[in-house]
């Protein structure tokens, strides 16, 4: 797979990765569980609806959830904050350092479970969300960009 | 260290869910007639559900808190969806210090913070803590904000300009809307009954009050009278005990008797400053000033007021005295004599277009000619004043910089406004031009203040290259 993230760039969501594959699968076995129950399975209609969603699914757990979450970094750095991901829609967001008001931490049952949690980060009139990062490089950052101690998670 | 919220909070949180379960519980508990374990297994799942809301608040006070540090204040909220931020001092652009009557005997106070970031429609953070932490954060913010060494300059009007500042302000539609509510919940609580009384009682107040109009246009202009009258009313005590206080780099204004409000602003973050008249107060030579600075005037009913009322002398001393930094400057460039058809078109066609209307709906409905020629008479009357005031508004339009700080002159619906905004305030500016405009020279200037919502400033029908000159932007040429 090609590498989507520019060299100096730190990545985000990666952990968020696993999570969505696993809730595709989920998402995906439920469906055919259901599909099952009603028609009779193997038979046309069965196999007309089944294949394409098979596809799909293939084609998210295989190649689009990875490269999204590949694609997905931010740079931080005396000036800015560069923030960019995506795949048929890439966006870039910059934000300048001293525009940035305050910082908002938030921690959802995710932080428990899997350590991450996502940081708000707020300027008059914009914000941009750094989802899914991992506890230390969250602590790293928010420590960075609000001037506060570290271990403030 | 950290802090809890005040316990009422946990009432706060879920009272709009409690309310709902609570009223019908005591009022079938009021009208029990056999024993209370007949009502008992009637309601046992309302007061499961009671306690289930009444739980959930208490988890989320104790998952509040909030910590006030030297130079910001750290708040944690959320039970599932944790939210921790830090608001430096030095980002804020208004502290709401609220204190109803009815938290004074349990030691309550509200807390709004606002910065220039977040939500435009509510506050970054709103807090509701024991009086001495409110005070102490109060103290904390103040000091940071401002040098202890500063001269403390006051202004305190009369109530006669507070008076006038409701009258500005007042409109039918708030109460109304106030009467209403007050109407249809006391129906709920005691009864249709009640209801049904007070309705009587207005309904007869109207027909004695009538003196010879239509019973139908009565009540319309009872309910417009009605509505403006209690919106006054609501005004006045709202704004009763207004002063205003400079102190180093901070604003600090008290206003309120059943709930008092104490706002610290920063006076960095004041984006622009705001004198707004109407005709009748144009006349009367008063002058109103409002600042637009974020959280100050955002809550519902809530004006932004510096200054509720003064003549010209005494608004240009106090504007001096508390905002010297934001001077209001006098008009440089103005609309043109050829341009004062476009200020007159709009309220003629109205005037003609209303008599119009009406004229053929009496010739239609004949059974109601009366009622329909007051009616028309009514609805006339706002035609004609809002003609004047266009008429007014051709002298008072345009615009001037000195000192850094562009002065607007101009109008909106019926009110006469002047902004006094500094340049570095401004975010972006817009000239529009219709087909006719481009034809002549003439454009609209719209200004974007930097705000957290976007509320622009329009000064219509002004020479182009003129404008372009003072904006200091070189317009490419048309080919």
């Amino acid at each position: 797979m090609k590498n989507r993230r520019p060299v100096g760039m730190e990545p985000i969501a990666h952990r968020a990765k696993l999570f969505w594959i696993l809730l595709t699968l989920a998402i995906y076995g439920f469906l055919l569980g259901s599909m099952t129950y009603f028609l009779t399975p193997f038979t046309r209609v069965w196999c007309y609806i089944a294949a394409p969603m098979t596809v799909i699914m293939l084609y998210l757990v295989l190649y689009y959830l990875p490269a999204l979450h590949q694609s997905m970094c931010y740079l931080l750095d005396d000036r800015q904050l560069l923030v960019q991901g995506g795949i048929f829609s890439h966006k870039k967001q910059v934000m300048n350092r001293e525009q940035i008001l305050y910082v908002s931490v938030i921690k959802t049952p995710a932080y428990y479970l899997l350590g991450t949690c996502t940081l708000l980060v707020q300027a008059a009139g914009a914000r941009i969300v750094l989802g899914w990062l991992p506890r230390r490089r969250a602590d790293a950052l928010l420590c960075r960009l609000s001037e506060r101690e570290e271990g403030t998670l | 260290m950290k802090r809890h919220p005040h316990p009422v909070y946990i009432i706060e949180s879920m009272s709009r869910f409690v309310l709902l379960l609570l009223l019908p519980l005591l009022r079938g508990l009021l009208s029990l007639r056999s024993s209370v374990l007949i009502w008992l297994r009637g309601a046992w799942f309302d007061l499961a559900v009671l306690f289930l809301i009444l739980f959930l608040g208490f988890a989320v006070w104790l998952s509040s808190s909030c910590c006030v540090l030297e130079d910001g204040i750290r708040i944690v909220t959320g039970i599932f969806r944790r939210e921790d931020r830090f608001l430096p001092y030095a980002q804020l652009s208004s502290l709401r210090y609220e204190k109803p009557f009815y938290y004074i005997p349990i030691g309550a106070v509200r807390i709004y913070l606002d910065t220039d970031a977040g939500a435009g429609s509510r506050s970054d953070a709103r807090l509701t803590l024991r009086k001495k932490d409110a005070e102490y954060l109060f103290r904390k913010a103040t000091r940071w904000l401002s040098a202890t060494r500063a001269v403390k300059r006051v202004y305190q009007p009369k109530w006669l300009y507070i008076a006038a500042l409701s009258l500005i302000t007042s409109n039918t539609l708030t109460g109304a809307l106030f009467f209403w509510t007050f109407f249809t919940q006391a129906g709920r609580i005691f009864g249709t009954e009640f209801q049904d009384t007070i309705y009587t009682g207005l309904t007869d107040l109207a027909n004695f009050l009538a003196f010879g109009l239509p019973p139908a246009a009565v009540i319309l202009a009872y309910v417009i009278l009605g509505g403006w009258l209690i919106s006054f009313l609501m005004g006045l005590v709202r704004h009763r005990g207004f002063s205003t206080t400079r102190k180093g780099n901070t604003i600090q204004i008290n206003t309120g008797v059943i709930i008092w409000r104490k706002y610290l602003l920063q006076v960095d973050r004041i984006h622009l400053v705001e004198i707004r008249q109407s005709l009748m107060t144009k006349l009367l030579g008063l002058y109103s000033v409002f600042v637009r600075c974020t959280g100050y005037g955002k809550q519902k009913n809530e004006v932004a007021v510096l200054m509720p009322a003064a003549d010209r002398q005494e608004a240009r001393r106090n504007l001096k005295l508390l905002l010297p930094e934001i001077k209001r400057g006098e008009r440089t460039l103005r609309p043109r004599a050829q341009t004062i058809t476009r200020f007159l078109l709009i309220p003629t066609l109205l005037i003609v277009a209303i008599g119009l209307l009406f004229a053929v709906l009496i010739r239609l409905l004949t059974s109601f000619g009366d009622t329909l020629l007051f009616v028309g008479i009514m609805a006339e009357i706002p035609a004609v004043w809002y003609l004047l005031v266009r008429v007014a508004s051709f002298f008072h339009t345009g615009i001037g910089l000195s000192d850094g700080v562009y002065t607007c002159f101009c109008t909106y619906g019926f009110r006469f406004c002047t902004y006094a905004l500094p340049k570095q305030k401004v975010a972006r500016f817009t000239f529009r031009q219709t087909i006719f405009q481009r034809w002549f020279g003439f454009c609209d200037l719209l200004l974007y203040p930097y705000a957290e919502q976007s509320r622009r400033i329009v000064v219509p029908n002004l020479y182009l290259k003129d404008i372009a000159a003072l904006m200091e932007t070189e317009l490419p040429s048309e080919s």
